[in-house]
This record gives C-alpha cells, structure tokens and sequence, in this order.
C-alpha cells in the first residue's frame, strides 16, 4: 500500500476558474481519507488529479515520494470506483473484472484465481457469467469494487460509490466498505457529500468549500471542535443553531446575550473571548440541536445551562427522538429531543440550553474562537 | 360510453386505413415492376395498361442477362459496397470517437467542416473527384467506384452522437485498469458502438447501391459498372424496352432484398436512431 503526499495542488481551468486552491495534505499508508463538502467544492476535481484524469495546475502529488504530476493514470496503479459504476456493458462480471490483470499480461490462471477470490469476498460468484445491464445497482456497485480490489492497487478512490444506492441498501454498502478497508488494509481516498458516510468511515475527513480546505481533522474532532462556521454548520444534522450573540466582560468573568438570556462562558471560553478582545462585540454562537432540550423533560442533567423561551413551528418525529423546530428571539432553531416530550407545534416552551457544549465564532471572519 | 367506444373504433379504422393507402402507395411501384417483366413490350405500352401479364414468361429475364453482364455487375457493386462500407465504418469511427471524446486543438473548427460537407450538395464534389482519379489514371477501376466514399462525413457525425451517449467514466475506468487511448478505442468503445455502426454499414450499402451518377461518370466499360450504371445503360436514346428494363431492374434488386433480410434488425434500429422512425 502507499503513503501519498499533496503540497500546494492547484487546479485552475483555461478560463480562469478555480476549483482547488492550494490543497495540502498527507496521507499515510492505511488511512481512510474522506473528501466532503456541498456540490462543486473541488473534492471529485482532487480526486480526478489524484487518478491522473485531470491535469494538476501546480503544485506536487507523490506516491511513496515518487512525483506523479506527469505520470499518465494507467502507471500510478491506481483503482477507482466511480459513481455510475462505469462497468463495461459488452462483459461479463469475470471480464470486468479480468480486464485490468489481462492488460497487465498477468497469466491466465492467476487472473482466474484472483477474480474468484474477490468475487468470493464481495459475493460474487453466482454473478461472474453475468451482464452489467442484468445486475441490480447493489450488485453493479459490488462488481465496480470487485474490478477494484483485484488488480491490489496502490490506492482506492472512491467517487461517491454510493449515492446511487437507495437508502437502506447505502447502509449495508457502508458496513461493506468498511469492512473492506479492515480486510485488504488499503490507502482509500473517498469522495462523499453525505456526511454520515464521511463520519462513520472516514479515520480524517477533509472538508471542502470553493476549492479550500476549511479543516482536514478526524470525525470526532470535526463535531466536536469545528474550525470555523462552515464545518460547524456543515457536519451535523440537523445542522447546528447559530445565534447572533453580544459578549459582555467582566473581571475575568465573560457570558454572551442572545436577547434576554445571558449565557455564562466556562473560564477557557471567557479566556478566550477575553484575550481576542470581544467584549461588547458581537459573535456567533453555535450549539447543536442534540444540545438543547424542552423543560418538559426532567432528562436535563446539565451542569452549565442557560433558558431560552421559544415557540414551535414544526414538530418532526424521527423514532426515538423529535426534531422541535422553534423561534426564539426572533431567531429559528432546533431542539433535537427525546419523542417521550409532549410538547407539540405552536407549543410556547423553556428550552434549555447545555452551555458546556456551545461554540463561539467571529462574525467576521467566521473563525472559531472557542469549542 | 357507447359512443366513445364507437368513436375510438372509428378512429381505429381511420388510422388503419390511412396506413393501408400509404402501404399501398409505396409497394405500387415494385408490383408495377414485377408485372411489367414479364409482359411484351406492346403489352407494356398498352392504353389502357393491363394488370397482369397474358402470359408468364421470362423472356424478358433471358434478354436482360444477355445485355448485360450480369456476373460483373454483381461483383462490381458488392465490392463497391464493401469498400464503402468498411471505409465508412472504419475511419467514421475514429474520427467520431476522435470528436466526441478527445481534446485537441481545432476540434471545434475541424467538426464544423464535417458539419459544412454534410451541407453542402454532393453533385458539387463530382468534378474534382473525378478529375483527380482521371489524372491519376484511375477511371474504370474498382477504387474509382470506392473513392467518394472513403470517408464520410454523415458517418462521422452520426458515430459522434453514438460515442456521446457512452459517459465518460468508462473510457476513464479503462485507462485506470491500464488501457492506453488505442486499446480503450478498440476494447471498449468500439464494442459500445457496434449497434450504430451496423446501422451505418446499413445507411453506406444502401446509399451505394443506389448510387447512379458516381458509378456511370467514371466507369464507362461495361464490366466495370455496377448494378445501376449497367441497368442505365438499357435506356435507349429514342425508345426503351420497358418490360427488360423491369427484368433486369429485378434482378438488381436481388442482392438488397437478400441484405435488408439478414440486417433487417440493424436496419430498423438505425431508422430510429437517426429519427426517420
């Protein structure tokens, strides 16, 4: 398997646009590297430059410290899954599978011996006689991996492998490629704007927008201490509330005012938003909807916590919990709350906030000053 | 209810009938054809015509094979359309997939030219086509016959929108298993494309076996015409032996009906690609 190293990519089209801008990153060998972020963010355009089916503008990709940039894609041994599958129509399964190691001359019976181990792994073998077109979207996307994995390439890339699938069948499909990623112990680069599959698969996501990286950390940092206001509203959902907030100091002492609440900071916040010098400006505060409860339920064991009074729009049931979309304050937000709660739409309720779990951004620069 | 049961029947029969005229229409000409081979030539120019013939005899058969030679004229235009249709088939295919899938400089202007020959009357290119292969000393050759159909520009065109409709991430998905554009020309997309490709051979044989002006300009002996340059030759200045001319026009037809037979599938698959179904 490979290490690969990323340093200053850029991509710039002949017209001027450009859809990566200075892309940095290391990748050791093994890692599960998730590329996320809404639609034209540049992360399939990384990819592609990784493959070698797009030029790289400037800067240097390496595999194992071998410089790639001029490498056509067919010597860089890499494999990629892409979303439509692009399985050859006119083969069957084993051809598909077969046509990279018959292209590399490897012989006949280990090709033979190869498609069948990873038909075997992936539960193909009933399927090897078979067309694309008489495949269904789980099968063809398992055949696409199969094509993958037999020719044991340096590195997997993954162009949202999964967004054709429906629902429940993408579930299974994620356990899978876990799965996968634990058995053959490979580099895999993938490329997804669902942000369940970067969290459960990814061991570091690289989130995306406009072609800059906003933050490359692992899942649970990226939830948990976001870089800046994009990844916070990004990764989560429902998506984090973020309140307009005006911060006061005192003494060593800071709280943020989100109308008539007054929200008390932990001392490394206040210290924080002390040092940046913000008292008396006004900051961005975020807090997830799994933060907030109604005081109907007595499940509150906040430590820190702060009451804002709301009134609900919508009520959304999702099984074990509800989503309580409120305004407070003029502002919209959302509790994420057990479906034990009676409170129902047009509700006026206290929500209580959990303080210990809040983010504070600047509102200018959308920076996070505190976690 | 009734009524619009009654109505819908009407519009059935409406329909029905309407396709039965138009068949009628267009099979009129080659029962005519038929019938008239085999009457006299006084029958023929009978008023009013008769419909079937008096008697049922194939003179008119014997006497178009004996004035013209039939065996030659067969080989001349099969090897006429085999030619075209390879050439047509082969080097539309790489220039098709060579506009659709390839970026290189001046691809743009290059596939407005193509698109400017397809417009442009193909009586136009007759003269300096024939005056290079006069100069060349190629007239009355087999390659004569070939020779505007070497490359197609309607071919072109149409193998481009069949290699557009294949995506991208096959011919993508070939280079990472390993192809070079060569291999993922012929292994892939060749093999993607042999519907309208079949459909074109289709479009190319039919084109060329009813070519007449080509084959009649630049071959003049006998025995290097084709099927319809040889039965134009049965035209007389002043009179013309009708019943041997449907005779031989019969005979002519033989080897298309033989073809339409076994590509019939093609055929009709490349009508509808094209629209005209």
């Amino acid at each position: 398997m490979a290490e690969l190293s990323l340093k200053n990519i850029c991509k710039e089209y002949p017209n001027g646009y450009k859809a990566v801008t200075d892309f940095n990153l290391e990748i050791a060998d093994k890692e599960f590297i998730i590329f996320v972020g809404p639609s034209g963010c540049g992360k399939s355009t990384t990819l592609r430059m990784i493959a070698g089916l797009e030029d790289i503008s400037s800067g240097e990709f390496r595999i194992d410290g071998v410089l790639m940039n001029d490498v056509e894609a067919k010597d860089r041994d890499i494999a990629m899954v892409f979303q439509n599958y692009a399985l050859y129509p006119h083969m069957t399964v084993y051809d598909n599978m077969a046509f990279g190691l018959k292209l590399r001359k490897v012989p006949k019976d280990e090709i033979d011996r190869m498609v069948r181990e990873a038909a075997r792994i992936l539960d193909l073998e009933k399927l090897l006689d078979r067309k694309p077109r008489a495949l269904s979207g789980g099968q063809r996307q398992r055949v696409a991996m199969g094509r993958a994995i037999v020719r044991n390439p340096k590195v997997f890339l993954m162009d949202e492998p999964l967004s054709n699938l429906d629902a429940k069948l993408r579930v299974q499909m994620r356990t899978e490629i876990s799965k996968l990623h634990q058995r053959l112990g490979a580099t895999i680069i993938y490329v997804t704007h669902d942000q369940t599959e970067a969290m459960t698969l990814g061991t570091r996501i690289v989130v995306m927008k406009d072609g800059i990286v906003q933050q490359i950390d692992t899942p649970q940092n990226l939830y948990n201490k976001p870089g800046n206001l994009f990844v916070a509203g990004f990764i989560g959902s429902p998506q984090m509330n973020f309140l307009k907030t005006v911060c006061h100091v005192s003494g060593n002492e800071a709280s943020l005012k989100f109308g008539e609440t007054e929200i008390r900071l932990s001392p490394e916040r206040a210290k924080k938003v002390i040092e940046g010098g913000y008292n008396g400006k006004e900051v961005i505060m975020g807090i997830r909807p799994e933060d907030i409860t109604d005081s109907t339920l007595t499940a509150s064991t906040y430590e820190h916590k702060a009451v804002v009074k709301g009134t609900v729009g919508v009520y959304e049931l999702l099984g074990a919990e509800v989503c309580l979309y409120f305004e407070a304050n003029g502002t919209q937000m959302t509790a994420k709350v057990s479906s034990s709660t009676p409170v129902r739409a047009h509700d006026t309720v206290d929500f209580i906030l959990n303080t210990d779990r809040i983010h504070i951004f600047d509102k200018e620069t959308e920076i996070t000053i505190a976690n | 209810m009734k009524s619009r049961e009654t109505a819908k029947r009407n519009r059935t029969i409406a329909t029905y009938a309407f396709f039965i005229i138009g068949s009628v229409i267009m099979i009129f000409p080659f029962v005519w054809m038929f019938l008239t081979s085999f009457k006299t030539v006084s029958e023929s120019m009978q008023i009013p015509p008769t419909i079937l013939p008096s008697s049922w005899s194939l003179d008119n058969f014997k006497d178009a094979m004996a004035s013209l030679p039939f065996g030659s004229l067969y080989i001349n235009t099969a090897l006429m359309i085999f030619w075209r249709v390879v050439c047509a088939v082969v080097f539309s295919s790489m220039a098709g997939y060579a506009f659709a899938k390839l970026n290189f400089k001046g691809k743009n202007i290059l596939f407005s030219l193509v698109l400017i020959q397809m417009m442009l009357p193909s009586q136009i290119f007759i003269t300096p086509q024939y005056q290079m292969l006069a100069k060349l000393g190629l007239t009355n050759t087999i390659f004569a016959l070939v020779f505007p159909g070497l490359v197609s520009a309607f071919g072109t065109f149409f193998l481009r929108q069949a290699y557009l409709g294949i995506p991208n991430e096959i011919a993508e998905a070939a280079y990472l298993d390993g192809c070079t554009q060569w291999q993922t020309f012929t292994k892939v997309m060749v093999p993607l494309t042999t519907s309208s490709m079949a459909a074109l051979a289709v479009f190319t044989a039919v084109f060329a076996y009813g070519d007449l002006m080509w084959p009649l300009i630049v071959n003049t002996d006998l025995n290097m015409m084709t099927l319809s340059s040889g039965l134009a030759t049965l035209r007389g200045q002043f009179s013309t032996n009708f019943p041997v001319m449907m005779a031989g026009s019969l005979l002519a037809m033989v080897p298309m009906v033989v073809l339409y037979m076994i590509f019939q599938r093609q055929f009709i698959e490349g009508v509808a690609m094209t629209g005209g179904k």
